[in-house]
């Protein structure tokens, strides 16, 4: 079990969270939904340590590698598409990630020549490429078509854990998510 | 029209400089005294003496040298500054004052400052230093803090501390930085030679500008002159080379 124990976190005058506690399973896919503003994307910042809390502990994570697909993209716009993924595992992986979202003919476009939709699906492959152990997403489906909403669903689905943030709580069922946490 | 653009091409730049020779020449010519402006022949056949002197050309390299050290010790200290006084307020708020001051005061007063305490010889190659510093540490500390914090947040997580600096950081602030170091070449090339001019070091091209000065060998001063114009020039465009090959591999 992942736990998230007395978690608060202040932006200046802002409170997001004042000692919050949630319990996360170890496997399976996690939705935290609900509106703008209220901490969902604070929490998986928290979750990847790449945001100190002013308190609270998150346990359960140690020894697990955590990769994290943003709500923007952040790609190396100089990099090409299969650069920015092999550059965080190998380029078979990237290849055959980029294949598994329909990028193939894209892999060597430079980041920045992409669509915002394509973007987004070189993130994912990015993150799920980095580790499938713990994958934070954000916003995943975001400039997605049908089709390829349906194709990184399948990719999420695959992680070992993915913790899902999204406004749209019908995503719940099209990534049989195991648990749902609105904040 | 292409054939016309290429003959536009080719022929513009040389065109040009006859132009100016063409002045020169003139203004020579309206003048009437090579002691105060020789003719650009006479110069011509100076600056062959010059580079025809195998003890001149010893001169050039031992200035080529200051120089080089000079900027190279600039860039390392710039840089290294550029890193502290980014990431630490304290420092920048305790540094700044000292780079308005290093950027405002004249290379002459900092030539004589110097020949009071240092060896001739390293005079041009600290006050080279002093010139390029200033202006690399400006630079790099403006591009260090216009680097993009969601890609270094990204960065933080995919990228252990040396890899993040060489694919997510270097990218973002190479091009100012070497933008700013192609303009710094050219000031170090200034301050070598008027340091060099001022403390007078043995073997150095600022010595036999000097010389020159001193004997009314205008020709030969304006040899020099025309030496280490073309020299720098060379160099800022073989840097300017680098930096475009860099955008291309981008």
């Amino acid at each position: 079990m992942i736990t998230v124990r007395d978690l608060t976190v202040r932006f200046e005058a802002k409170t997001v969270f004042d000692h919050a506690s949630f319990d996360l399973p170890e496997e399976g896919v996690v939705m935290l939904y609900g509106v703008s503003g209220k901490g969902k994307t604070t929490l998986l910042r928290v979750l990847a340590g790449l945001l100190r809390p002013d308190s609270g502990t998150v346990s359960g994570l140690s020894g697990r590698t955590v990769s994290f697909a943003f709500q923007e993209p952040r790609l190396l716009d100089w990099r090409t598409a299969e650069d920015n993924i092999a550059l965080v595992s190998s380029r078979e992986k990237a290849i055959s990630l980029l294949e598994t979202l329909g990028l193939s003919e894209e892999r060597n476009a430079l980041a920045k020549t992409l669509s915002g939709g394509q973007k987004q699906r070189v993130s994912l492959a990015r993150a799920f490429a980095y580790s499938d152990n713990v994958v934070l997403l954000d916003e995943p489906f975001t400039g997605l078509d049908e089709e390829n909403r349906f194709k990184a669903a399948a990719l999420i689905r695959s992680a070992k854990l993915a913790i899902v943030v999204s406004h749209d709580e019908d995503d719940a069922a099209l990534l049989d998510a195991t648990k749902k946490i609105m904040l | 029209m292409v054939l016309k653009q290429k003959v536009y091409q080719i022929v513009r730049i040389p065109a040009l400089i006859l132009f100016y020779l063409g002045i020169w020449q003139l203004l020579s010519i309206l003048v009437g005294s090579s002691l105060l402006l020789p003719s650009p022949i006479e110069s011509a056949v100076s600056l062959w003496k010059i580079m025809c002197d195998p003890l001149c050309l010893r001169d050039l390299g031992y200035t080529f040298l200051r120089l080089v050290a000079g900027y190279l010790i600039g860039a390392v200290f710039g840089i290294l500054l550029a890193i502290l006084t980014a990431n630490v307020p304290f420092f920048h708020y305790v540094f700044s004052p000292f780079r308005l001051l290093i950027k405002s005061t004249p290379v002459m007063s900092f030539v004589l400052l110097l020949l009071v305490s240092v060896v001739s010889n390293l005079v041009p190659v600290l006050v080279s230093a002093i010139m390029v510093a200033p202006m690399l540490w400006a630079t790099t500390e403006q591009a260090i803090l216009s680097l993009d914090p969601k890609l270094s947040e990204m960065g933080r997580l995919y990228f252990p501390f040396p890899k993040r600096v060489r694919t997510v950081y270097l990218p973002q602030m190479l091009p100012q930085i070497l933008a700013s170091a192609v303009t710094a070449l050219g000031f170090a090339w200034k301050s070598v030679i008027t340091a060099e001019v001022l403390s007078l070091p043995r073997f150095a091209i600022g010595n036999r500008m000097y010389l020159s000065k001193l004997y009314l060998e205008t020709s030969d001063m304006v040899a020099w002159t025309i030496l280490v114009v073309s020299l720098s020039l060379a160099m800022e465009l073989l840097l300017k080379a680098v930096l475009k090959r860099k955008e291309a591999a981008k």
